[in-house]
């Protein structure tokens, strides 16, 4: 925009000027703008006659319209009509000032003590996340174990779920060198054990080491050790101090548990609702119960094996599935 | 009058001190006339409308959110007043099939009509008011309140960008009408 070119008969020399005029007018223009308009109007005659005309004509129009409305134009009687006219409160305010104490306290204590508040909310969430990670750390430490399964040692969280998913079977070796062959497709989990690392059980000093079965046969081969060894069934549970035995569950039939042993002593106890019913059988080698049902009893406390179900007690060989 | 002064007052006003109320209608009630008058382009209505405006905005003081925007919620307010008692009209007028009459040039009909001045503004005053609703607002608030683009902005609910154009355009039409019908009527 050069500010003396100036060559038409128009109202202004261009449409950038015009802007620039009506902004000028409206006072909404910059110093440096402005003082660049006050110049061109100097050299400008079109723009310099443009502005004059319109600031003119619409101080005429501004006067005309200011009239019109002059009579009506709200003035200390509308504020004092309004005023009288305004609502009583309805109810008692107290809560609402309580309210606004509170909220005014709340403020004053970010804005005015802001840096005081702010250094001890970080020293309070230093501590607090120092204390919960140490705290989550050993946690974690105490909540898994390493088992060998499928010729490597799996680190896995407690309680630690596995299926069978080989048909020949998978063998698994406890921390504490027990040794559990598990048929294809047996659900069980591992509720509670030892880890070598740690010499406290998962779940605590002095329980059991756990073994949850869902469904499916387990041959197990316990590792004598100062916690007993707890077979958790839906309707029984077993628990041995160092011995090999049997369990399933609903493979012989729906909720059927049965447990033969080989070595050692068993103690079965029929469970319902989680809660050891009252009926138990305390079996020696070569014996085997079974519990039928969640509601009766334990069936022959002490029944030999028959010669035909000699196969509870072969314990597979490890060839037979994979370590 | 900052806005932490309002938001002092309006806490006030909400813990019961009704006095309080006074300093924030005195700030606000010519700025609301205006609007009211822009939209609605009668001043007694547009009096009565802003009666009508404070009133609410003291009942439902507590529903606003955001006391630093007091001003902006009262505009809102008042915008709303007018479209409705705008709708109302329009319907009632519709239904007498009258057309509103045109209080324009009241003040220069009082003057002499041979002043070819006079007569200019007379043509501009008439082009204005038959002016789209867009820019005409725009320019008799810009007119009556000599109000900032910011302000405009505020009490219209639009961008301050949209604000400068309309108002260049807006006068811009008014000068090419004027000058159109200046043409017609004198033959030149």
């Amino acid at each position: 925009m050069d500010s003396n070119y100036c060559n038409t008969e128009s109202y202004c020399c261009s449409t950038e000027w015009e802007q620039e005029i009506i902004l000028y007018l409206d006072n909404e223009i910059s110093p440096s703008s402005r003082s660049r308009v006050e110049r061109h109007l100097l050299h400008c005659a079109a723009c310099n006659h443009y502005w004059q005309e319109l600031e003119e004509q619409e101080k005429r129009i501004a006067g005309i319209l200011r009239h019109e409305i002059q009579a009506d134009l709200p003035k200390e009687e509308f504020t004092d009509r309004l005023m009288q006219s305004l609502p009583e409160p309805k109810t008692s305010l107290i809560w609402y000032r309580i309210a606004d104490w509170i909220r005014d306290g709340v403020q004053n204590l970010f804005l005015q003590g802001w840096r005081q508040t702010a250094l001890a909310a970080t020293l309070l969430i230093c501590i607090l996340g120092t204390y919960f990670t140490l705290n989550m750390s050993n946690a974690l430490d105490e909540r898994f174990i390493h088992i060998k399964h499928k010729n490597q040692y799996e680190r896995c969280f407690i309680p630690a779920p596995f299926r069978v998913t080989d048909p020949n079977g998978e063998f698994f070796e406890f921390p504490d060198g027990s040794i559990i062959y598990a048929t294809y497709e047996t659900l069980f989990t591992v509720e509670a054990f030892q880890d070598e690392h740690h010499d406290t059980l998962v779940a605590g000093i002095g329980q059991d080491r756990q073994i949850k079965l869902g469904h499916g046969e387990l041959y197990i081969d316990v590792r004598p050790a100062r916690e007993g060894f707890t077979v958790r069934c839906p309707n029984a549970r077993v628990r041995v101090f160092g011995t090999q035995f049997y369990v399933s569950n609903g493979v012989i039939s729906k909720d059927k548990t049965v447990v033969a042993v080989r070595e050692g002593i068993v103690m079965v106890e029929k469970v319902s609702r989680n809660r050891v019913a009252g009926s138990s059988a305390q079996l020696k080698a070569h014996q085997m119960t079974s519990v039928v049902g969640r509601g009766g009893r334990c069936y022959s406390s002490s029944r030999r094996i028959d010669p035909r179900s000699q196969s509870f007690l072969s314990f597979p060989a490890r060839n037979a599935g994979s370590l | 009058m900052m806005n932490t002064t309002e938001v002092t007052l309006i806490k006030q006003v909400l813990s019961g001190n009704q006095e309080f109320y006074r300093p924030l209608v005195e700030k606000y009630q010519q700025k609301i006339f205006v609007l009211a008058y822009s939209l609605l382009r009668n001043s007694s209505e547009a009096q009565d409308l802003s009666q009508e405006a404070f009133l609410m905005a003291f009942k439902k003081l507590r529903e606003l959110k955001d006391q630093k925007k007091f001003g902006s919620w009262l505009y809102g307010i008042t915008r709303n007043l007018c479209y409705e008692a705008l709708r109302k009209k329009h319907v009632e007028t519709d239904s007498l099939d009258e057309v509103p009459p045109a209080k324009v040039g009241n003040v220069i009909s009082m003057r002499g009509v041979d002043d070819p001045n006079e007569e200019m503004l007379r043509t501009m005053m008439k082009k204005l008011e038959s002016m789209p609703e867009k820019y005409r607002i725009l320019l008799h608030l810009k007119y009556l309140k000599d109000l900032t683009y910011q302000e405009i902005s505020e009490m219209l609910d639009l961008s301050v960008d949209l604000v400068r154009s309309r108002l260049f355009e807006g006068r811009r039409l008014l000068r090419e009408g004027v000058e159109q019908e200046w043409r017609e009527e004198h033959g030149f």
